[in-house]
């Protein structure tokens, strides 16, 4: 094959001198992996961006629910804080519904009943806008005091500085008067936006635990809790402090290998949803791929009516020597050239696609998608469209091999 | 010796079965180096599967084809395909030349097959343009020359290679008369350079600038005579109508029709071509 290189030369200059229908030949080729890359570009792209989104939030947040008759107590929430340094959130996370009064109107009120650690929670490193959290002593003492969103704040109030403002509340009819603490910075999150929902009528707020029981006048939550928030300040450490509060709650209900408390990961939430998009992506550049597929068979199809025109040109080239496996290369080459610069083409449309698709997913869903292609997938793609044009280029390749040089020289 | 090309009993059956047409029916003929025969016949007389059979570029259904005195018949696609890239320069009626190369390139492409590097390509290349007179129009393609140019071009890529052998398929079938007499000037320079040139032609004008015509009918040989350079067409027609018996032992009839017809011109080139036929016997 020491001839190849000089092979692979006259197959170029054939497919230059038929630029118009190289292009054509080329297009199923550049469709089908400009529709792979596209695809695979943007979902991977999705795909970081709901993992940064989301992780960024929500990495090594956990809950331990209770899955049978033991309930996790205020003293067990205490005594994890204790024992476990590294949580940097430990709390109960409870929700009571009620109404909101101000000059704006009425609203629909959801209090989350937490601890002071609840401060992490959902800060993508933000933290407050305007005032404070709540201290271990007003936890504790159960003041009447809330943190608020940025966003219902402006419902709310018009305004975002409302740190000292009251706010006249109705919790399941009792009603009390909450000062404001601190503005929560908006989420930063169009993700979590969508997932809280934008209703205009109502409002959220976080509360300590024992104002609720204040306001009601009794223990409200009493000593059960069903499920508590938990989530390490170091991430490496996560796993380990998960099983040691696991350990400690059993240890404490004597319930041990009992499997009364259960753990509800954000990150296994996390693996499903990766799953998720990882099969709708796969899903869909398989189906461009059929594509590609029927761009490969639209090269055999040219190559053999090119075949068929160039019966003349065959017939010259073997009278004058050429071998049946010198056609055959000829052929071979300029199919594998024409799929290969397809492919190259293919993945810069692709990736130019993947750009366009993914400003539209951003604006689109709010979230920013930036596109991510591996380089693997660029090499696979070119590479498997050099196969397509060797796989899609024998049959042609054969047929003009396989021409008899009277046959092909009678044709004039 | 053995002579550079000798067939025995050749015969080629096409459609073998009821319809069976022979196009070839046991056919002997031995050419010796560097002869000039001319191969002529009607159309459907045979000449050209004589000539596929000649130039390796057919097999014969049944028949031995020496050639080197070596048995060439039998060989496969692959063979034939060295024999004819090493042993024969094929000039075509109709050029046959590659339309999306230049000059340089379809001359260069018998030497692509055989492995010539491109340097030592490049140069046998432009030696067989320059005698054939293109070496100013090495670049153009087919499309930008006249057809006597590009039967030049033809030409330059059989002898780019520098075959024994010359097969010329009614070399001048397409051209005009003056680039007729260019391209005749030229194969019969190249007889006279030593090679073996097979003309095939059904133009007896042609054929008469031949040292030996061999006619061909219905498959077989008609007749096989030596032409001393003097013959006319006349003379050509009248043979192979079977009203004269000539042959290489009878004393040929003068007739001075033929140098007035083919007082060939030499070509743009620097070949040395022989303008007046010479009355040399036939080689044997």
């Amino acid at each position: 094959m020491g001839q190849l290189f000089e092979y692979i030369k006259i197959a170029f200059k054939s497919i230059i001198s038929n630029k118009g229908r190289t292009f054509l030949t080329m297009l199923g080729i550049i469709i089908g992996i400009s529709a792979v890359i596209m695809i695979s570009g943007l979902g991977s792209g999705v795909k970081n961006a709901v993992n940064g989104e989301m992780g960024s939030m929500f990495a090594g947040q956990t809950y331990i629910y209770c899955s049978g008759d033991e309930y996790i107590t205020l003293d067990d929430i205490e005594y994890l804080r204790e024992k476990i340094p590294g949580f940097d959130i430990c709390t109960m996370e409870e929700s009571v519904n009620g109404e909101a009064y101000s000059i704006k109107g009425d609203f629909r009120l959801t209090a989350t009943s937490v601890n002071e650690t609840y401060e992490n929670y959902d800060t993508n490193g933000k933290g407050m806008l305007h005032g404070r959290y709540f201290t271990e002593d007003e936890v504790k003492n159960g003041s009447l005091v809330c943190v608020i969103g940025e966003a219902d704040a402006q419902k709310f109030f018009g305004s975002t500085d409302v740190v000292g403002q009251e706010m006249m509340v109705s919790i399941y009819d009792e009603e009390a008067t909450v000062r404001i603490i601190g503005v929560r910075n908006a989420t930063s999150s169009a993700l979590m936006g969508m997932m809280n929902g934008v209703n205009k009528d109502s409002i959220k707020i976080e509360i300590p635990y024992s104002a609720v029981n204040r306001i009601f006048g009794f223990d409200y939550f009493g000593d059960y809790f069903w499920d508590i928030l938990i989530r390490s300040d170091n991430a490496a450490d996560s796993k380990d402090d998960i099983q040691k509060a696991i350990n400690i709650l059993e240890a404490r209900h004597d319930v041990r290998g009992k499997d009364e408390f259960v753990i509800d990961s954000f990150d296994t939430y996390m693996e499903t949803i990766n799953k998720v998009i990882g099969y709708i992506t796969a899903f869909i550049a398989f189906v461009s791929m059929i594509s590609l597929l029927v761009g490969g068979i639209g090269v055999m199809n040219i190559m053999l009516v090119s075949v068929t025109e160039r019966t003349q040109e065959i017939g010259i080239r073997k009278a004058l020597g050429a071998r049946t496996g010198s056609i055959m290369v000829q052929f071979l080459a300029e199919a594998a050239m024409i799929t290969f610069v397809g492919g190259l083409l293919g993945v810069l449309i692709g990736y130019g696609g993947a750009e366009v698709l993914c400003l539209i997913v951003s604006a689109i869903a709010k979230i920013s998608v930036n596109i991510s292609i591996n380089p693997v997938i660029v090499l696979v793609a070119t590479l498997f469209s050099v196969a397509i044009g060797i796989g899609f280029g024998i049959i042609p390749a054969r047929k003009a091999a396989k021409l008899s040089p009277i046959e092909a020289l009678r044709q004039e | 010796m053995a002579a550079l090309i000798e067939i025995r009993n050749m015969c080629k059956i096409y459609n073998p079965g009821e319809n069976a047409v022979r196009a070839l029916d046991h056919v002997s003929l031995s050419i010796g180096e560097n002869e000039f025969v001319a191969i002529i016949g009607h159309s459907g007389s045979g000449k050209s599967t004589l000539m596929n059979m000649l130039g390796c570029l057919d097999v014969p259904t049944s028949g031995i084809y020496l050639l080197h005195g070596a048995d060439v018949s039998m060989l496969s696609d692959d063979e034939l395909s060295d024999i004819r890239n090493q042993e024969i320069g094929f000039i075509f009626q109709g050029f046959n030349l590659i339309s999306n190369l230049t000059a340089l390139e379809n001359v260069e492409l018998p030497l692509i097959y055989r492995g010539v590097n491109k340097k030592e390509r490049n140069a046998l290349a432009k030696e067989a343009l320059r005698k054939v007179g293109l070496e100013n129009r090495m670049n153009h393609k087919p499309s930008e020359m006249s057809g006597g140019q590009q039967q030049r071009v033809a030409i330059a890529r059989a002898i780019a290679q520098a075959p024994p052998i010359i097969l010329a398929d009614e070399p001048t079938g397409n051209l005009d008369s003056h680039s007729t007499k260019e391209i005749l000037g030229i194969l019969k320079s190249l007889h006279e350079e030593g090679r073996t040139v097979i003309l095939i032609t059904h133009d007896n004008d042609i054929a008469a600038q031949a040292k030996r015509i061999v006619h061909i009918e219905d498959g077989k040989i008609d007749s096989d005579s030596a032409n001393d350079g003097n013959l006319s067409r006349e003379d050509i027609d009248r043979e192979i109508r079977g009203e004269s018996s000539l042959n290489a032992k009878e004393t040929p009839e003068v007739n001075e029709t033929l140098e007035e017809d083919y007082d060939i011109k030499e070509p743009e080139g620097n070949l040395d071509i022989d303008l007046h036929l010479n009355g040399e016997e036939k080689n044997e």
